[in-house]
């Protein structure tokens, strides 16, 4: 099928470019290509001997410090058809190529650098070319089954379902934005994904130019940016935050998440932008910030005008969201 | 009820979570689940504790920290009951009053009371409060709970039946302080207590006439005893001497036992016990009833402390249903409007075997006389 196969070169493309590239990832190895399986028994190929990978992509993984390459499904389809699809048996081959590609060597000499340590893991990437997204979705992804998805163990899968498409759409292109010559940041800033170490967890690195697969698919990502000033440099935080700020809680505990893992600190700027945000959220967020003052000063080791001035440098930022075009024909589900 | 409360200002680190949901028993399950939610599936054969550090690793939401909420919050079983009623001196028209001071005071504190006329004696004040467990994992340490206190009048007395939780039992403590007295008479009050006997006979007989003497209702089985031998000690009781003496007898003894199993007050064990003076200090039976309905139902009743013997606790666990054939069926937790009546008849039995212990037996009336 010529036509599909440039469709999908095409939509891997763009996604590559208006995506990917602004979270650290790289595409490595031939797109749309198949490799043999190496479980064929197992995995019931007697007919089709193959797996598939529409497109590999390849990042240094902040958490682990290994290299992982994300072997990818592209799939476009239109609004309402979704419920029509078979999500899981989609999901089903993806891991079971997912699992083959961490040993098959046709994979490995395909896409892998053999010097570092490596793991492959699978992503679904699912796309209205009609434009928005639609809830059906959520709720064909719920109904899946382990069973059904049969991971293997330790591998993983992440889905970015159409609705996390535009999200992140618009988050990348917020980020290009600000780094424009006319954008917030400028040119010359230098921002970096922030991953603060956890009280029982210690991350290969705690800053990184990666967002990985986990991260693009958590509820807020956390961006670094440093840019000099009057020749020093100054830090501040572009919190990307997938909430709808319809509660004081939500933001509260956003509030305490910044509080707690110190990236409020005094003089530096953060700004919680928000994609999905409904009208109330800025007001809410003002609470939020009133409540959390109140709560946290007693037990902070800071002085009440401390506290005062670390909230004024929080502020709620809207982020239009765009409707990304990445493919016009649909790509359906194998 | 009680429920897992989480403070916005607190965000659940991954220490917070692995404890979480370690302390709460959740399933792997659930967290493949929680992970789907996002678009991360992650491997059902992997283990518990791998699925929980995946999911910690990145951030968790409060709308995360919601969902996980819902799947914590399971409707408390820990339904046991306390009771005490005003037998005389009760100004009834003062009761409604009463209530409604008591409800003013909670909201005060900023508990949150409703209190319900359920008939034309009777009212239900039902109270969510937050109750702080120190002692427990950082997230589990603020518990939602409601505690509920119906009071109903009956003839001339007031029964007033409660939450087995110390907080209940403070609120009605209040309440019966808040309850006016008639004119003409003194308020009295009584609970089901054995504090003040001292002999293990007679506080198995409590038990054996409690459970032989449900109206309605034969005993089946008992199956499972919690028996005691030691005794508080009484002020100005005994000299340093003497207790010294009673420790060292203990030594060596069992203290206090758990029995389960079919039977257990004609088992030769329960029966050796109570010649060695145990005593009863909670029971489970299963009893059968010979109206029309002829369900089998199971009951508890006890002391929250079996020496002290103070704090009465009872309880309706399961019901069975008879089928055709007369065959019971199996035991399974029953409806509200079933639990209420079940729950008086325990009271009473418990009531009326109290009066029966401490009234003095015909042998006794004779040596006296």
């Amino acid at each position: 099928m010529p036509g599909e196969t440039q469709n999908i070169a095409a939509m891997a493309e763009k996604a590559s470019k208006e995506i990917f590239d602004v979270f650290g990832w790289r595409h490595v190895g031939p797109k749309n290509k198949n490799w043999g399986c190496v479980e064929q028994e197992k995995h019931d190929r007697r007919r089709a001997r193959t797996h598939s990978s529409d497109v590999v992509f390849r990042y240094e993984d902040p958490w682990s410090g290994k290299d992982v390459y994300v072997t990818s499904d592209l799939k476009s389809y239109a609004k309402g058809t979704v419920a029509q699809h078979p999500v899981a048996s989609t999901l089903r081959n993806l891991s079971r190529a997912v699992e083959c590609a961490n040993k098959s060597e046709e994979f490995q000499t395909l896409y892998v650098d053999f010097n570092r340590q490596h793991h492959v893991m699978g992503m679904l990437f699912i796309y209205n070319h009609d434009g928005g997204y639609d809830e059906d979705f959520s709720k064909a992804l719920e109904g899946v089954q382990p069973s059904q998805s049969d991971v293997a163990e330790n591998n993983r899968l992440g889905v970015v379902g159409p609705k996390r498409v535009a999200y992140l759409h618009t988050v990348a292109k917020d980020i290009l934005i600000a780094q424009g010559k006319k954008g917030e940041l400028g040119p010359d800033v230098q921002c970096e994904f922030y991953y603060p170490n956890l009280q029982t967890i210690r991350f290969a690195k705690t800053t990184s130019s990666v967002a990985n697969l986990e991260t693009l698919l958590c509820p807020w990502l956390v961006m670094r940016y440093t840019k000099p000033s009057l020749g020093i440099s100054q830090t501040g935080y572009f919190i990307y935050y997938d909430g709808h700020g319809s509660s004081v809680d939500e933001f509260q505990y956003l509030l305490d998440y910044l509080f707690k893992y110190q990236i409020a600190t005094d003089h530096v700027k953060i700004a919680i932008r928000m994609v999905f945000a409904v009208p109330d959220a800025p007001a809410l967020f003002e609470k939020a910030k009133g409540n959390y003052s109140e709560d946290y000063w007693p037990i902070a080791n800071v002085s009440p005008e401390q506290v005062r001035q670390r909230m004024a440098n929080i502020s709620f930022q809207t982020v239009t969201s765009l409707v990304p075009t990445f493919s016009e024909v649909e790509l359906g589900m194998k | 009820m009680s429920k897992f409360v989480q403070h916005a200002s607190y965000y659940l680190d991954d220490k917070d979570l692995s404890d979480l949901c370690k302390a709460q028993n959740i399933a792997p399950r659930f967290l493949l689940r929680f992970a789907r939610r996002r678009g991360l599936f992650l491997s059902d054969k992997s283990s518990k504790d791998e699925l929980v550090q995946g999911l910690c690793m990145a951030p968790i939401s409060w709308d995360d920290v919601s969902v996980l909420a819902e799947a914590i919050n399971t409707e408390e079983r820990d339904t046991k009951q306390m009771t005490t009623q005003l037998t005389d001196g009760v100004d009834f028209d003062g009761v409604p009053a009463a209530l409604e001071r008591v409800k003013s005071a909670l909201e005060a504190n900023r508990e949150i009371p409703t209190l319900t006329k359920t008939g034309d004696n009777k009212y239900k004040l039902e109270v969510r409060f937050v109750e702080m467990q120190p002692q427990r994992t950082r997230p589990l340490q603020r518990v939602e709970r409601q505690v509920t206190i119906e009071v109903e009048r009956v003839g001339g007395r007031l029964d007033i039946r409660y939450s087995g939780h110390e907080h209940a039992k403070q609120i009605v403590r209040n309440l019966v302080k808040e309850i006016p007295a008639r004119k003409e008479k003194e308020k009295a009050e009584r609970q089901v207590s054995l504090w003040s006997i001292r002999d293990p006979l007679a506080r198995v007989k409590f038990f054996t006439e409690m459970i032989n003497g449900m109206n309605g209702f034969i005993l089946s089985d008992v199956t499972d005893l919690h028996v005691d031998r030691r005794f508080p000690e009484e002020e100005g009781d005994a000299d340093e001497e003497s207790v010294k003496q009673e420790k060292e007898k203990l030594v060596g003894l069992v203290k206090h036992a758990i029995l389960k199993g079919d039977s257990l007050l004609n088992s030769e064990f329960y029966v050796e016990l109570q010649a060695a003076g145990y005593y009863i200090g909670n029971i489970v039976w299963i009893a059968n009833e010979t109206g029309t309905d002829q369900r089998q139902v199971e009951f508890y009743a006890g002391f929250k402390d079996p020496i002290l013997a103070t704090d009465f606790l009872f309880d309706v666990r399961r019901i069975a249903k008879r089928d055709e054939s007369g065959n019971y069926g199996k035991l399974e937790r029953l409806q509200l409007g079933d639990r209420e009546s079940l729950l008086k008849l325990v009271e009473a039995a418990a009531y009326r075997a109290l009066e029966r212990i401490d009234a003095p037996s015909d042998e006794a009336k004779g040596q006296s006389a």
